[in-house]
């Protein structure tokens, strides 16, 4: 690992006058829990010469759940507190689950959620430092031809890198914002619109993060009467693992009839993929097995596998069966 | 040269000579004239430090209609990086019964990859793969399924033996889908199968080892040779083969090994270790014993043969009647104490096990997941030196197997050259929620033939067994390791394109 300056502001307005200009974006880097940070400097795929840690901003850790039910997390929240909060696991049982399903306890004490919302991807070829692919500025995604079991169905190309995080899929179908500081603003925006494909943005990055910009918090609106949700990850193995597949679903049933859903999926695209055709149809429609079949078909009708993921589309269709079928029973 | 090794974690085969690592290294301190510690990355140890062969085989194979295999084909591609790779046979184990109808051809197919070495039973595993898969689809298709199709073709009525306690064990009998996969899933969306495989193993022993077997005049038992501990419990037999000799508690003797200047030892490598060492200890001990029943029986105006050593003392060999304390005995020594030299003796070792194991498994049909519910072990190793690290051994080889079976994998990218996995998050290992019930079993039918190393046979079936479990409960026929969520979907959507059971 290359040798590299520590900085530790001790308050926000310290930390964002010392966050870099665009040109420099590789030279400084924020650094919370580390846990994807640091691997990314062993392996040299970056090399910055200062890290900005954040681990002394007053506040950064908070969550906290208003008296009408919104929730705020905070950027530095480690993902086990995330993991075993009563009263978030009670009102929004898939951000709990999802949390819970991440890594490793000893990586889960320390990850943070600003951290998971940022981390990079996990291709093969991205992570190898013999490879110069796309991502790290090279002209070719190799997974697209090469080996891409893990690789995205939906919404891939020019990249077809899966976003990693569990947390995302999950915040972005309870309707989270992020809150963005930078010196003298802040702005708020759907996390949903926090990702961008790589076709939409710059294939470099997977989100609109500015360099000046830190993620300070995440806010979660209150549920509506009668959500129930769930976060169901599939990973081929049963200790620490990424998801092959992953389905974040939210209904609301009255009557034996579907008021709204929500279904976000994990580990098939380049962002947290929100099935927007799948939700429409659902509504209105009884809370049975055969919706669940069809809103499944819906979900992924738009899926191109690669040459070793087409098995993604079977997966992920009976995951959101599972998980509709979990709620409602 | 010296090479001191006290404890090693353990070995699993990268291993034989120096490697182009450790030659550095001692280039390095000889010129630095200085220690030089070497520690290899991850990717290093993946890298340069001695690979496991691949294998891509095909077969063909035909069958009479009670399973007797009539026509067998195997052309087999070894894939040993630099090196040419290993295979140890075709067919492995099983036999025609006429020699006219088999044809194999073997080669060697080179990469630029670091050459295979002697890593987890090299060659046995593939060839087990492959003459077990092949069989195992020709028990269904005669229709005289996955147990008697193999006893059809096995002349050694040991593994007909074995393979019935593994059946047994596992549950064989009451399984409701023998000779077809399971028709309808269950509750749960699973389905549940079992599956055989077989194994065998040299693990002989032979003359290399030179142990000097000590008694000091404080009570003191040494037994000292130039042997190392793979972290499979060489130290204890060690002491315990002194020790049981003295009729002294295990506690009473000490090994001293983990240094070559202790006297000649066999390579530890190809299983062979017990039944090589283990002899030498034991004609060590007992030759020093002699010596010391000799010097006793002078003091005591006996005769040697009078004398014998038990719950540490020394007694009347007839009637038991104690004489001395074994301290006692010790303390008329010269200050040298005794000592007497030991070597490999045939009569004591044996060569040649077999083996059997049986996986029992279940399939989510929604995710391809396979679950290894159980494990079966069943082996012989002559003369089991000590129980629990037979058993210890054989989980072992399950728990490596299931690994290998469920998940790892080198990937290995050709258009770049690249190994893709070359660290342990991507390159997946089983952890303790892939573990099955495990029943490892020692078959003491044959426990007079001597001592018989077990290690590497236990490790041989294990994967061959869960493939074709995966079959007896989907009928998903899995071809290539490891068999993961993606291959049994696309197994699965396979057989339904093809109008077969959901
Ligand atoms: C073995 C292993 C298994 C894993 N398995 C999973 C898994 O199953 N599911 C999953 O979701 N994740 C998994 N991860 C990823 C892990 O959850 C993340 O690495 C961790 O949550 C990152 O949190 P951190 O605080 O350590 O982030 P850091 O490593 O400190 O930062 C990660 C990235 O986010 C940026 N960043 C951090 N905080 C902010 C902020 N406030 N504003 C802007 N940018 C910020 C950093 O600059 C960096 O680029 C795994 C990681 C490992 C090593």
């Amino acid at each position: 690992m290359k040798a590299f300056e520590l900085l530790r502001p001790a308050s926000l307005e310290q930390a964002l006058e010392l966050l870099p200009k665009p040109a420099d974006r590789e030279r400084v880097r924020v650094v919370a829990g580390g846990q994807d940070l640091y691997t990314e400097m062993k392996d040299r795929l970056i090399e910055p010469d200062q890290l900005l840690d954040l681990k002394r901003l007053a506040g950064f850790d908070r969550l906290e759940i208003d008296g009408a039910g919104n929730v705020t997390l905070g950027a530095l929240l480690t993902l086990s507190r995330v993991a075993e909060h009563a009263g978030l696991r009670a009102s929004l049982p898939l951000v709990g689950e999802a949390a819970l399903s991440i890594a490793s306890t000893q990586i889960r004490n320390v990850g943070t959620v600003g951290g998971n919302l940022n981390q990079r991807p996990r291709c093969w070829y991205y992570r190898h430092p013999g490879a110069h692919c796309l991502k790290k500025g090279g002209s070719e995604c190799f997974s697209k031809e090469g080996f891409n079991k893990y690789n995205a169905i939906l919404g891939g190309g020019p990249s077809y890198i899966v976003h990693p995080s569990d947390l995302a899929p999950a915040l972005v179908a309870a309707g989270a914002e992020v809150v963005l500081a930078k010196k003298g603003s802040s702005r708020t925006l759907p996390l949903e619109q926090y990702y961008t494909l790589p076709r939409d943005g710059d294939p470099l990055r997977e989100t609109v993060l500015g360099s000046d910009e830190i993620l300070t918090h995440v806010r979660i609106p209150a549920p509506a009467a009668g959500w129930k949700s769930t976060y169901l990850k599939f990973k081929e193995r049963g200790s620490f693992d990424f998801a092959l597949a992953s389905v974040a679903a939210g209904l609301v049933v009255e009557a034996g009839v579907v008021r709204s859903a929500r279904l976000v999926l994990g580990g098939v695209a380049p962002i947290p993929w929100r099935a927007k055709a799948a939700e429409e149809f659902l509504a209105g429609k009884p809370a049975q097995p055969a919706t669940w079949r069809e809103a499944a078909a819906i979900a992924l009708s738009k899926a191109e596998p690669l040459s070793d993921n087409e098995y993604k589309v079977a997966l992920s269709q009976n995951l959101i069966e599972r998980a509709f079928t979990r709620l409602t029973t | 040269m010296t090479t001191i090794v006290d404890y090693m974690g353990g070995g699993f085969g990268a291993k034989f000579g120096l490697g182009v690592e450790g030659q550095a290294a001692c280039e390095a301190a000889l010129e630095l004239k200085r220690p030089v510690h070497l520690m290899l990355t991850r990717e290093d140890e993946f890298l340069t430090a001695g690979n496991r062969s691949g294998a891509v085989i095909q077969v063909r194979a035909g069958v009479a209609k009670d399973g007797t295999l009539t026509a067998l084909q195997g052309e087999i591609q070894r894939l040993g990086g630099v090196g040419g790779g290993s295979f140890s046979g075709f067919p492995y184990i099983y036999k025609l019964r006429d020699e006219k109808g088999l044809h194999s051809s073997i080669r060697s197919v080179y990469t630029h990859f670091d050459a295979a070495r002697a890593m987890r039973a090299p060659g046995h595993v593939q060839a087990s793969f492959a003459i077990e898969s092949a069989l195992d689809e020709l028990g269904y298709l005669a229709g005289v399924g996955a147990l008697d199709i193999r006893k059809q073709n096995l002349t050694d009525q040991v593994y007909h033996r074995q393979l019935d306690r593994a059946a047994k064990e596992i549950g064989w009998e009451a399984h409701p889908n023998k000779l077809a996969p399971q028709e309808r899933p269950d509750a749960a969306g699973t389905k549940t199968g079992i599956g055989f495989a077989i194994s065998t193993w040299g693990g002989g022993g032979h003359e290399e080892c030179r142990v000097r077997v000590a008694v000091g005049r404080d009570g003191s038992l040494t037994a000292t040779v130039g042997t190392q501990d793979l972290g499979n419990g060489t130290r204890t037999y060690v002491a315990a083969i002194a020790a049981e000799e003295f009729g002294l508690p295990l506690e009473a003797a000490t090994a001293r090994i983990g240094n070559t200047s202790y006297g000649r030892a066999n390579a530890s490598g190809g299983s062979t270790t017990a039944a090589s060492l283990a002899p030498a200890v034991k004609d060590a001990a007992f030759n020093a014993a002699k010596a010391l029943r000799e010097h006793l029986a002078k003091g005591l105006g006996r005769g040697a043969a009078e004398l014998a050593f038990r719950g540490g003392s020394v007694v009347e060999s007839s009637g038991g009647k104690a004489l001395m304390t074994w301290k006692e005995a010790c303390a008329t020594l010269g200050s040298a104490g005794i000592s007497a030299d030991g070597e490999w003796r045939s009569e004591l070792a044996g060569n040649g096990v077999h083996g059997a194991q049986a996986a029992k498994v279940q399939v989510d049909l929604s995710t391809g997941r396979v679950r290894v519910l159980k494990m079966v072990g069943v082996q012989d190793c002559g003369l089991p030196l000590n129980r629990t690290a037979v058993e210890s051994q054989l989980n072992g080889g399950m728990i490596q197997a299931l690994s290998y079976a469920l998940h790892e994998e080198r990937v290995l990218e050709t258009g770049l050259g690249l190994m893709l996995n070359a660290n342990f998050v991507d390159y997946k290992i089983a952890g303790c929620q892939e573990m099955p019930e495990l029943v490892p079993l020692i078959d003491e039918e044959d426990i007079g033939r001597g001592v018989i190393g077990m290690a590497e046979p236990a490790i041989v079936p294990g994967h061959s067994a869960i493939a074709n479990a995966i079959f007896n409960a989907c009928g998903v026929r899995l071809r290539s390791l490891p068999f993961t969520p993606d291959k049994v979907l696309d197994g699965l959507a396979l057989l339904a394109a093809n109008g077969g059971a959901k």
